[in-house]
């Protein structure tokens, strides 16, 4: 990468490989047990199923047959990942309540998960028990603040003109039906 | 036959004002959403889509395609102006692009990718009227399993080319796309998978709100942060001058070829277009200690492949029905939403589709011209929102966008869910074009491979055909190249002195 690349190409420039393989390992770990329940699912539609009128070699017409290809792939696949990144992830001493702890408080990462909090209160709490252009005012209003985008009264502004102007022109004037 | 079909809907679509009006606005507001940094082509699609869905199909491809063009051209505003390509497709413009701007030249640079845009969707669109049909011609050679053996392929090849980090990774995230298509009932035998008794499963996920959890909510967790960059002033004439371009077409054409092949292979998209024809214009020039420093063959190259690699990503998908590209992928989506069925059939059942899609990518390249300037001139102030204010309006838009096409409000549960989810993935350098063309081709995939099964009875008799052959072999190959062992044992050790 030379130096005068554009900020977008080295967005990640900062995150090293070993720290992408340890958290490779967390995750792989997590849908490697996933995969392996949705194999053992498959395994069930596809041999252990009757279908009307199939006679001969049931196994390969049967809804299963895919799923288990795709997630006998999976199993396979997220086995090796696991294998490089325990190889790979330079694991030692980063795993310590310590490292967690020190994760899950980086400044950043908190904000994120606010801002998914936040989202999530949106979609599963305020929408449908609230008007939708009211429930998109308090989360615009929500995440903005913590965001720290602009002046509490800009931010109130922006959010009550924004949801309003877009209740209007999608559930009014386009006829659009809103949550 | 085509051809004048093609000029034909130019006409019909170029006299009707409502149309052209929309297409207007949409080039205009594709070009500011390109521009803005952390909103992407794919995103912005990939909303349009729900929103567009109760419009005609005419107009809703219209605003799609016009936003499509518009926003791979946009990209390139912020990489000149900002050093922060507004789009990835943009990323090699801005390694000339901003210097041409420090050296005040910024408008020159901008005149010029907006020249090169033009010219290299024009390019795409000439090659896309002529291989689609000749490629349609093959395709209809192939039967269910050839269809799904190719299907699996453009997937699994997509995989393995849009992976940033190990390609394993691109094909974890094609099968996990496949296994979600897979939940719902089994259109076959009217079995039920993966729906643990939940009614709201039984008809499945619908791919559109994967899309936009996937496209639009990552981006807006991802950009929440991005600081707000400062613009460079616009200085000299927004207008470039002909002749100043004219001594650049033999680059453009060969950058036109190169975008355009490039586009064509499943997942390379329109970033990797630009960066092949911005390479092949270094290699080659006379110049080439101009390159980086800001050189006018470099942001033309540049921009020429990108935009060229839009035609091209549509030849495999209306051929094949497999997208060359992550935009062209979610196109899929819309496409299908619309009734339109692309492969091998299209060209029989809708003949007048692909001049239509044409036509519209040809108006839409010619409204790009006048609307650049209109956007370079006086909405380029659009570029100075912050992020932080610009992403939780992004985030209403997709809930919008995944409610309006069912109705129903567990597409809107899918849309956060798989946002939040993939986000994870994405951040672990996951591709997630790949994730979507699976979700999009699962279920052709799936229901083409066992009726195959059905009517042949045993899994010899399919593979034992000839292009099912090739195809099984070459997936086969692919996945081989991939296992260390086998890498292991075909790696040329150096010679020993």
């Amino acid at each position: 990468m030379t130096s005068d690349s554009p900020d977008i190409l080295v967005e990640d420039a900062g995150e090293d490989m070993g720290t992408l393989r340890r958290h490779d390992l967390i995750v792989s770990s997590i849908l490697w047990v996933v995969s392996v329940l949705v194999l053992l699912d498959s395994l069930r539609m596809t041999f252990g199923i009757t279908l009307p009128g199939v006679e001969e070699n049931v196994w390969l017409v049967a809804p299963g047959f895919l799923p288990m290809i795709l997630s006998g792939g999976l199993v396979l696949m997220f086995s090796g990942l696991i294998w490089l990144s325990v190889r790979q992830g330079e694991l030692k001493g980063h795993f310590s309540s310590s490292a967690i702890l020190r994760a899950i408080t980086d400044r950043e990462m908190v904000i994120k998960l606010i801002q998914m909090s936040l989202l999530c209160l949106f979609v599963f709490v305020l929408l449908g028990r609230l008007h939708f252009g009211l429930a998109a005012a308090l989360y615009l209003f929500a995440a903005m603040m913590v965001a720290r985008a602009a002046k509490l009264w800009q931010i109130a502004l922006i959010s009550v003109m924004f949801s309003g102007a877009i209740t209007y022109v999608f559930g009014s004037l386009m006829k659009i039906p809103l949550p | 036959m085509t051809l004048s079909s093609f000029f034909q809907n130019i006409w019909e679509l170029a006299t009707n004002p409502l149309l052209m009006l929309w297409m207007f606005i949409s080039v205009t507001i594709g070009i500011i959403v390109g521009a803005m940094p952390g909103l992407t082509a794919t995103m912005s699609i990939a909303i349009l889509v729900g929103l567009t869905y109760g419009l005609s199909p005419e107009l809703a491809f219209a605003i799609i395609l016009s936003v499509y063009v518009g926003a791979i051209y946009g990209g390139s505003i912020t990489a000149v102006l900002l050093n922060i390509p507004g789009t990835a497709s943009a990323a090699a413009t801005a390694l000339d692009g901003y210097p041409l701007a420090l050296q005040g030249r910024a408008n020159y640079a901008i005149g010029m990718t907006r020249m090169a845009s033009f010219i290299g969707t024009l390019f795409g669109l000439l090659l896309l009227l002529t291989i689609a049909p000749l490629l349609a011609k093959v395709a209809i050679l192939f039967t269910s399993v050839e269809m799904a053996l190719l299907a699996l392929f453009g997937v699994l090849v997509s995989g393995f080319v849009a992976a940033p980090d190990l390609k394993i990774k691109g094909w974890i995230a094609a099968f996990i796309g496949m296994l979600m298509s897979m939940v719902g009932i089994d259109l076959l035998h009217g079995t039920e998978r993966f729906t643990f008794g939940q009614p709201m499963l039984m008809t499945g996920f619908a791919f559109v709100p994967i899309m936009i959890g996937v496209f639009g909510i990552a981006q807006v967790i991802d950009n929440l942060s991005l600081p707000q960059a400062k613009r460079i002033k616009q200085t000299g004439s927004i207008l470039p001058k002909l002749k100043d371009y004219v001594k650049y077409i033999p680059l453009t054409l060969r950058s036109g070829f190169i975008g355009t092949g490039v586009g064509i292979i499943p997942g390379a998209g329109e970033d990797m277009g630009g960066w092949l024809a911005y390479f092949a214009a270094k290699f080659t020039s006379k110049k080439k200690h101009l390159f980086g420093k800001g050189s006018t063959e470099g942001i033309i190259a540049a921009e020429t492949g990108n935009n060229a690699s839009i035609g091209g990503a549509l030849v495999p998908l209306i051929t094949l029905s497999i997208p060359g590209s992550a935009p062209a992928a979610v196109l899929l989506g819309a496409l299908l939403l619309h009734g339109v069925r692309p492969g091998p059939m299209l060209m029989t059942e809708q003949p007048d589709f692909l001049p239509q899609l044409g036509a519209i990518l040809f108006l839409a390249s010619c409204i790009l011209l006048i609307s650049g300037i209109i956007v370079a001139k006086f909405f380029i102030r659009a570029l100075d929102i912050p992020p932080k204010i610009l992403m939780p309006m992004v985030a209403v838009m997709c809930v919008i966008g995944s409610y309006a096409i069912n109705i129903r409000i567990f597409d809107v549960f899918v849309m956060l869910g798989s946002g939040l989810v993939f986000y994870v993935l994405h951040k672990q350098k996951y591709p997630m074009a790949p994730l979507v063309l699976g979700v999009i081709l699962g279920p052709m995939i799936d229901e083409n491979l066992r009726r195959s099964f059905m009517v042949h009875g045993d899994l010899g008799a399919v593979f034992m055909r000839p292009i099912a052959l090739v195809l099984t072999g070459l997936i086969v190959l692919m996945l081989l190249t991939q296992i260390p062992w086998v890498q292991s044992k075909f790696k040329t050790s150096p010679p020993r002195l």
